[in-house]
């Protein structure tokens, strides 16, 4: 799994460095739209067109039926069962294989998105809570250790030690821009944490993952703790980004998949796609 | 040799602004600027010595530009009455409000003057739900007349009225823009001027509700892990039997203490808030969820509120106070401002903020959850707020009349009153050396925030600052209801025990004469307007001359003071007022004399008058005469007796809006 997120972040990367310094909202539409350009053509090639044109070719056949035999009930009720299984067949031939072709990638390539547009870095001088959870056993020997904050970053208040929860609390506040790196000794192991203050439209994450298949799809950036680590997980709070479109303030995963519609049902005439 | 440049530069200064204010009233009406700064309580006794001093320079400034005055107040000088009077341009008779608080005469419940729930939403009842369907009136306003800026933006000129009091709910505009936020008058989401949750897990704390908060044990789960509940407002959606007491929603969360350490992680609805000892938390917005199925898309199905913590110790015992339950501006449904999503956009902007109408929390203070230094800090975060408010509006001001409201001026008075003056009888030598300057740093505050409003005002623009009212000394308590029981005006059914009858529940109405509710009013308990009214209409001019002459005769043997300076006849002051709502008789204290907290609600201690130790030692609500406000602007004022009344006719006239008949001011500014 890491050799996959190394991969896509790398990948994350190169999609995203055209747009620069340009405002989120426009890489965000941009990709959308490649997205939707995707979709369509792995769909024409992934997709059972000609059935798909058959059972549209039968649905238009059983509408016009209904309308010419409107006062036939037989007819009537014969063509609504009909629809009802094209219906069902239009949604089966898309899933199958489309949707299972595309999934995966589209899963990866989503996750690249949401970590740079669900949070966003801190801004000098906004607080962030940091939240370090151990194994039962480092915590037991471990309660006291310090976070070693470096130049940038100041706890304003902590540790908070929660023995039941094995988890210790920090409240940090940014003074400096940088890529900071907060830092914790224990069991002659250095455990690390990103902690990104100020910046464009950039990847961030808010946890450091364990080794759970989840937990490493929705959190790529960083190493995962191996199953020997003292950490279970390192969370800190970063903001959520906002990304309004055209002064709409919607979630940035809404509007993506709005987008990569709009876009593949405006490219479907050209790229001559049978839904 | 400094003092004479300094005189000479501020009067070439005078001359330049007169001239230039002069030249240019050629301007459009509508194109004119004029900048009101409200000071709630703002008084003259403290501010003259702060300007003798030099400690508040640009009100020094403003004064030599133009002038400054002491201004004439409301009867009585209460800020809800102070404020209408600005607002309409119009006393009482026209905007029927006498007291913080008045009563139905026909029920004798007292209710909040300035606004009230109007009538309730058509509704269904399922199982044990009631459902609003539709209709419903939310709050109503209750001060009547009409906002002066009502004529500015008819007439076309934007308009910007920034917490102006007993303005709640806020209105519309009726022509120009208008930008408001409500102010005092606004509840909490409890409905009243503030409740503050208290929690402690001394398990000797039992729950209770005390004046303006309420108590509550924090359960211990482990030695350093409690749990709460935050209480909320009764739960809308649930049907209520006739009699019963509605549930209250509530909130559950937990506060976990460091083994070593004095902080705490406080876990509320998913967040973690960690506080160490006497650190406040930022707003934290909850959300009260009714339980009614679907309630997360139902309208009222949830309660969206803000409020902020304070851990006042982590050891021996965990003791953290919670500010009353806020409106949250962003996602309430109560309409805060104009137009209706100001307040979510200023929140959106910079950051939520206490939406409740007077935020600093003195019932705290009285009731000891919070020390004197925790008071400050609290009051310091409101102020700091306003400030940062202020600089916003002014950011985005893009003309035309412009009112922004401070009322620490007013809250840390009335608190720190007696820290300041030796007269006052809980006046501590010791307590003075610390905290006899709060109030004159609030005040050199408010001149950094006239600073700034000096920095965007141009030369030709028209800039007052005033005050609703000054300040007294309150060391003495007055019990009306006693007084009238003991000289014969009311009578009650049983004996006499102390502190029994609040809200009159043994008064023998048959022989009862007159009573008291709220601060200043005296009511006669008049036939066919009081329930259960004896005295005739024909009765009522004597006993109200009998009353008022032997009202202003008390005298406190104490002190030897006469505690009652005027006792004004309402219909001598305001003939023609609301016969329904207006009292008889407005009691004007003497100085150093109030209503004492019980008479308010219809207490009758034993003793005549006490000495008020209450951490509120400093008052208004006496004489007018006694507590004139300021009025300080940048061009001459003409009049000589000026009063809040005129305020209103200026602002119009200078837009040259001619004064609507039914204003009773002049224009201060005019010939």
């Amino acid at each position: 799994m890491r050799a996959v997120n190394n991969m896509m972040n790398l990948l994350g990367d190169l999609a995203f460095a055209p747009f620069g310094s340009a405002p989120p909202w426009v890489a965000l539409v941009a990709l959308s739209a490649v997205a939707g350009l995707l979709m369509m053509i792995v769909f024409k090639y992934t997709s059972y067109q000609t059935k798909l044109k058959a059972v549209s070719d039968r649905t238009r056949a059983d509408l016009l039926a209904m309308k010419l035999f409107k006062d036939d009930l037989s007819v009537t009720f014969a063509s609504q069962w009909d629809l009802l299984r094209a219906t069902g067949k239009r949604l089966w031939y898309s899933l199958w294989p489309p949707m299972a072709v595309m999934i995966v990638p589209f899963v990866l390539a989503i996750a690249q998105i949401g970590v740079r547009y669900e949070f966003r870095p801190l801004a000098i001088g906004e607080h962030a809570l940091v939240t370090l959870r151990l194994s039962e056993d480092a915590f037991q020997a471990n309660a006291g250790v310090p976070l070693e904050a470096p130049d940038g970053v100041e706890v304003v208040t902590g540790p908070v030690r929660v023995p039941a929860e094995a988890t210790i609390y920090w409240e940090v506040r940014v003074a400096g821009n940088g890529d900071h790196e907060l830092a914790w000794q224990i069991n002659h192991q250095r455990i690390l944490k990103s902690l990104p203050a100020n910046g464009g439209l950039r990847p961030v994450s808010p946890r450091r993952p364990t080794t759970g298949f989840w937990d490493q799809l929705l959190y790529p950036l960083e190493e995962p703790f191996l199953a020997t680590s003292p950490a279970r997980s390192i969370e800190v709070g970063l903001p959520q980004r906002s990304t309004p479109i055209l002064g709409l303030d919607i979630h940035w995963l809404i509007s993506f998949f709005v987008l990569s519609m709009v876009f593949a049902l405006l490219l479907k005439p050209f790229l001559k796609v049978q839904l | 040799m400094r003092a004479g440049f300094q005189l000479a530069s501020t009067i070439a200064v005078s001359i330049a602004l007169l001239v230039t204010t002069a030249s240019c009233r050629d301007e459009p009406a509508a194109a004119r600027r004029v900048f009101v700064l409200g000071m709630d309580g703002m008084d003259p006794q403290v501010l003259e010595p702060l300007l003798a001093a030099g400690r508040m320079p640009n009100f020094a400034k403003l004064a030599a530009a133009g002038g400054y005055k002491s201004l004439g107040t409301s009867i009585p000088p209460q800020s809800p009455c102070a404020w209408s009077n600005v607002i309409t341009g119009c006393d009482a008779r026209v905007h029927n409000i006498f007291d913080f608080i008045h009563r139905d005469p026909k029920t004798l419940q007292p209710y909040q003057s300035t606004s009230t729930t109007g009538d309730t939403a058509f509704s269904i009842q399922l199982s044990k739900w009631n459902i609003p369907l539709w209709g419903g009136e939310g709050t109503v306003l209750l001060r009547r007349g009409t906002p002066f800026w009502e004529y500015l933006t008819e007439a076309g000129v934007p308009a910007t009225v920034f917490r102006m009091p007993t303005q709640y709910p806020p209105g519309e505009s009726k022509g120009a823009e208008l930008i408001s936020l409500t102010g005092m008058g606004t509840p909490d989401l409890l409905g009243g001027y503030g409740q503050f949750s208290y929690f402690s897990s001394n398990p000797a704390t039992a729950r209770k509700t005390v004046s303006g908060g309420r108590i509550y044990p924090l359960k211990r789960k482990s030695r350093d892990s409690t749990a709460g509940e935050l209480i909320g407002p009764p739960n809308p959606m649930l049907h209520v039997e006739e009699g019963e007491q509605p549930d209250e929603l509530a909130i559950p969360f937990t506060v976990d203490r460091d083994p070593e350490y004095p902080v705490v992680r406080v876990g509320i609805q998913g967040r973690t808030i960690l506080l160490k000892e006497g650190q406040w938390s930022d707003w934290t917005r909850l959300s009260f969820d009714t339980g009614i199925p679907g309630e997360s898309v139902l309208p009222g199905g949830t309660m969206p509120a803000a409020c902020r913590f304070y851990l006042k110790a982590a050891r021996p015992y965990i003791e953290v106070y919670v500010t009353p339950l806020q409106m949250d501006p962003i996602e309430s449904s109560e309409q805060l401002g104009t137009p209706g999503d100001f307040a979510r956009q200023l929140a959106e902007d910079t950051g939520p903020f206490y939406t409740q109408g007077i935020p600093e929390d003195h019932s705290a203070l009285s009731e000891g959850a919070l020390n004197r230094d925790q008071y400050l800090e609290q009051a310091e975060l409101v102020l700091s707020e306003r400030m940062r408010h202020l600089d916003y509006m002014l950011e985005h001001y893009k003309g035309g009349f412009f009112f922004f409201y401070f009322g620490s001026t007013d809250q840390v008075a009335h608190v720190f009153w007696s820290e300041m003056d030796p007269g006052h009888v809980e006046y501590d030598a010791d307590v003075a050396e610390k905290y006899g300057q709060v109030i004159n740093r609030v005040y050199e505050r408010v001149d950094e925030a006239l600073g700034r409003v000096m920095e965007v005002a141009r030369p030709e623009d028209t800039l007052i600052v005033m005050s609703d009212h000054g300040f007294n000394d309150f060391s003495r308590g007055f019990n009306l209801n006693t007084w009238l029981l003991q000289n014969g005006y009311l009578a009650l059914k049983g004996n006499f025990p102390q502190d029994k009858y609040e809200g009159f529940v043994d008064v023998d109405w048959s022989a009862t004469r007159a009573y008291n509710l709220g601060i200043n009013c005296l009511y006669v308990n008049l036939k066919g307007r009081e329930r259960d009214g004896v005295v005739e209409s024909h009765e009522r001019d004597a006993l109200l001359a009998e009353l008022a002459a032997k009202l202003e005769q008390v005298v406190d043997p104490q002190t030897g003071q006469r505690v009652i300076a005027r006792a004004y006849r309402v219909d001598e002051i305001f003939p023609a007022a609301d016969p329904d709502i207006a009292p008889d008789i407005i009691v004007g204290y003497n100085r150093g004399y109030r209503a004492s907290w019980g008479t308010i609600l219809g207490k009758m201690p034993h003793e005549l008058i006490e000495t008020n130790t209450n951490r509120w030692s400093g008052d208004h609500c006496v004489a007018a005469h006694l507590v004139p406000g300021i009025i300080v602007a940048n061009r001459p004022m003409k009049v000589d007796d000026a009063d809040l009344l005129d305020l209103a006719p200026t602002i119009l006239a200078e837009y040259d809006i001619p004064k609507p008949e039914q204003m009773h001011g002049r224009n201060l500014f005019g010939d």
